[in-house]
């Protein structure tokens, strides 16, 4: 397989990336991100957005029925689309290490935490059982669970919720992966908790140089985290650029309309702005401007043609006529 | 552990002294008199009058009862009036084969089943899944002894296997003679022990961990086995203890079919005869087996899925013991 350097130099790189249903429904249309070594990317976006899915395909991990339709991804280079279930599992675990939002589901109920953590190992290491409880037990210790040899011994149903998604950490990061995908991972945690978590992402990110793609509905830990955004909205990246591009000046008018309706301090005593409600789920071919039903600026071009993306400054881009210039 | 085990003891025995009950009443009920059974249609009635009062048939049903129990408590089932032989060694003749019967059958439906609902499940919905299926829940539809007569017909004509019913038999031969019994027995089970297998398969494959498994790297076989298999198990376990029971009670019309000396047939003899003692004993062995298979479910289930020991904890029974032992620590340094 040949590819040009530029792609090996980003960790991911999603290009054209469309997932279809059985059924032809279109849930992720038109997808592309990059992630360079050491970044923490953001992927925001509405339930319905194709966050999930899209990770889903880059993971391998689409359910039945769900498949890639057209475009590539590529990791470190190697062109991941289509991978043997071979070849996956020796990039699952290893390279790229993955999160799960309900960490209540995600761990097998009748298994000790242990070898849960340690079956990673198992599957992509030789080594010893000594050599690998002492670094089940290490990176134990490394997503901050107390009381690790305790706590190794014990089910998945005698932890807290936040010492389960610490144990669904430590099984992403136990093989140094290059890539973590953490999908939704503070959805079902406290306010405290949830803040600890994203410190956990940040500290991972910094000591292990790990790129990560963080997947949220949520703008405050991902101001908080990310280094760049992408927003998504019905399958297709609406606007992307630096966090604090996109939340200092938001271009595109569903990035606006998605900040203003975060509840601050400030707004106190205000009405929120809220967007006009979906009217429905359209899952067909785009035609038009997706966002065109529910945008204060529509204009008579939204409804005729699809928006490219326009470069708006520096990186910072949006899927909008307003800024083709 | 202890307190569970004990709990579920007085269970067992509350179930063992109804089933005990039923028997007497059972028997009380039925037109037939063992003595004049015994004594032929000939005899006369101070005969008939003198062997009742020996062998305590117009007691009263209390009394009856009490005399039981007692015997049973020191192990003696009784005499039986048939075959003037304890109970107990009547019993002890006939029970190897059934109960070898009764295992070997549970084991091929292990054996059979287990491959077969992991294959099924594995490819869901496919023509080997369906036909997995459609097989197997033909032989649900044949009667056990009606599986018989055509499993004879095959081995016959095949001329693969002898005709059980010898005894001293190597282990080898032992194999091939009861095989047809035992798939006879077997073979209808296969399908009900499948389906649930398949299905709790079938359902843990779609169980989120699945999907953490796949992003640990994990292999489609080791997420079956090490995973998904496992967390099946439960319903499975469960399902097998309903079926070993079945297959003891199964196996008595087998017997029949294959002419056993086994339990089932000693049982209908018993039963023709009014042989109230034999019988009473062959129905609470049966009984005790249910329950200690029962037992074992349970157990084995809470040794699977560890959730499941919770309800020990939780009954609040324990927590009177925790507290009763805080009472008596705290006495205890008072007192010092």
């Amino acid at each position: 397989m040949q590819h040009d350097l530029t792609k090996s130099e980003y960790i991911l790189q999603v290009e054209h990336l469309k997932v279809v249903s059985a059924q032809g429904a279109e849930l992720v249309r038109d997808v592309s991100l990059k992630i360079k070594p050491g970044e923490i990317v953001g992927l925001v976006g509405e339930s319905g957005s194709g966050k999930s899915i899209s990770t889903m395909a880059i993971a391998g991990i689409l359910p039945e029925g769900i498949s890639i339709a057209q475009g590539n991804i590529y990791f470190n280079g190697q062109d991941i689309t289509h991978i043997s279930t071979r070849d996956r599992c020796k990039i699952n675990g290893n390279k790229l290490g993955i999160i799960y939002q309900d960490a209540s589901q995600s761990l097998n109920p009748l298994i000790r935490i242990g070898k849960q953590i340690d079956e990673v190992l198992k599957i992509h290491t030789d080594l010893s059982p000594q050599e690998r409880r002492n670094r089940v037990y290490g990176t134990m210790r490394a997503v901050n669970l107390p009381d690790v040899k305790k706590l190794a011994k014990r089910y998945p149903h005698e932890l807290s919720g936040g010492q389960r998604q610490r144990v669904l950490i430590a099984m992403a990061i136990i093989n140094n992966p290059e890539l973590l995908i953490a999908d939704e991972p503070t959805t079902a945690l406290d306010v405290s908790v949830k803040a600890q978590i994203i410190e956990l992402i940040k500290l991972i990110n910094f000591s292990r140089k790990a790129s990560v793609l963080y997947i949220s509905h949520d703008f405050s830990t991902v101001k908080e985290l990310c280094d760049r955004v992408y927003v998504l909205y019905q399958g297709i990246p609406v606007e992307v650029g630096e966090t604090m591009q996109i939340t200092e000046q938001p271009q595109h008018m569903y990035t606006k309309l998605l900040l203003e309706s975060i509840p601050t301090p400030e707004k106190r005593g205000r009405h929120l702005l809220t967007m006009k409600a979906r009217t429905r789920d359209y899952r067909g071919p785009a035609t038009n401007c997706l966002f065109a039903d529910r945008c204060p600026k529509v204009f008579e071009r939204c409804r005729q043609e699809v928006p490219d993306m326009y470069e708006v400054c520096n990186g910072h881009q949006a899927a909008c006529f307003l800024f083709d210039k | 552990m202890a307190r569970y085990i004990l709990k579920k003891a007085g269970q067992m025995l509350i179930t063992l002294l109804l089933i005990i009950l039923l028997v007497f009443i059972m028997f009380e009920l039925i037109p037939g008199n063992p003595a004049r059974i015994m004594l032929g249609m000939n005899a006369g009635d101070e005969q008939v009058a003198a062997l009742e009062a020996e062998l305590g048939i117009n007691d009263p049903l209390p009394l009856k009862i009490k005399n039981y129990i007692v015997g049973l408590v020191q192990g003696d089932l009784g005499r039986s009036i048939r075959f003037d032989k304890p109970v107990n060694e009547l019993i002890g003749e006939a029970a190897p084969a059934t109960f070898s019967l009764a295992i070997y059958a549970f084991i091929l439906i292990v054996v059979i089943s287990v491959p077969l609902a992991l294959l099924a499940a594995n490819k869901q919905g496919s023509i080997l899944d369906n036909s997995i299926r459609f097989i197997t829940e033909m032989t649900l539809a044949i009667p056990p002894f009606f599986m018989a007569i055509i499993l004879m017909l095959i081995f016959r004509t095949t001329q693969l296997s002898l005709s059980p019913g010898q005894s001293n038999l190597s282990s080898a031969g032992f194999l091939r003679q009861f095989l047809m019994p035992a798939l006879a027995v077997a073979l209808s089970r296969v399908a009900m022990a499948l389906e649930f297998l398949r299905d709790a398969v079938v359902g843990q494959k779609k169980m989120f961990y699945t999907k953490t498994a796949i992003g640990k790297g994990a292999s489609k076989s080791r997420i079956i086995f090490f995973h998904v298999f496992r967390n099946s198990l439960v319903p499975f376990v469960t399902v097998l203890g309903l079926i070993l029971a079945e297959v003891f009670s199964g196996s008595i019309i087998i017997e029949q079919v294959f002419l056993l000396p086994g339990l089932g047939r000693l049982l209908v003899t018993a039963v023709e005869a009014r042989d109230f003692p034999l019988t009473q004993g062959i129905i609470i062995l049966i009984a005790v087996i249910v329950i200690i298979v029962n037992f074992l479910v349970d157990f084995i289930n809470q040794f699977i899925d560890p959730r499941l020991r919770l309800s020990d904890v939780k009954s609040g029974k324990s927590h009177f013991g925790l507290k009763l032992g805080y009472k008596l620590k705290f006495r205890g340094d008072a007192e010092r």
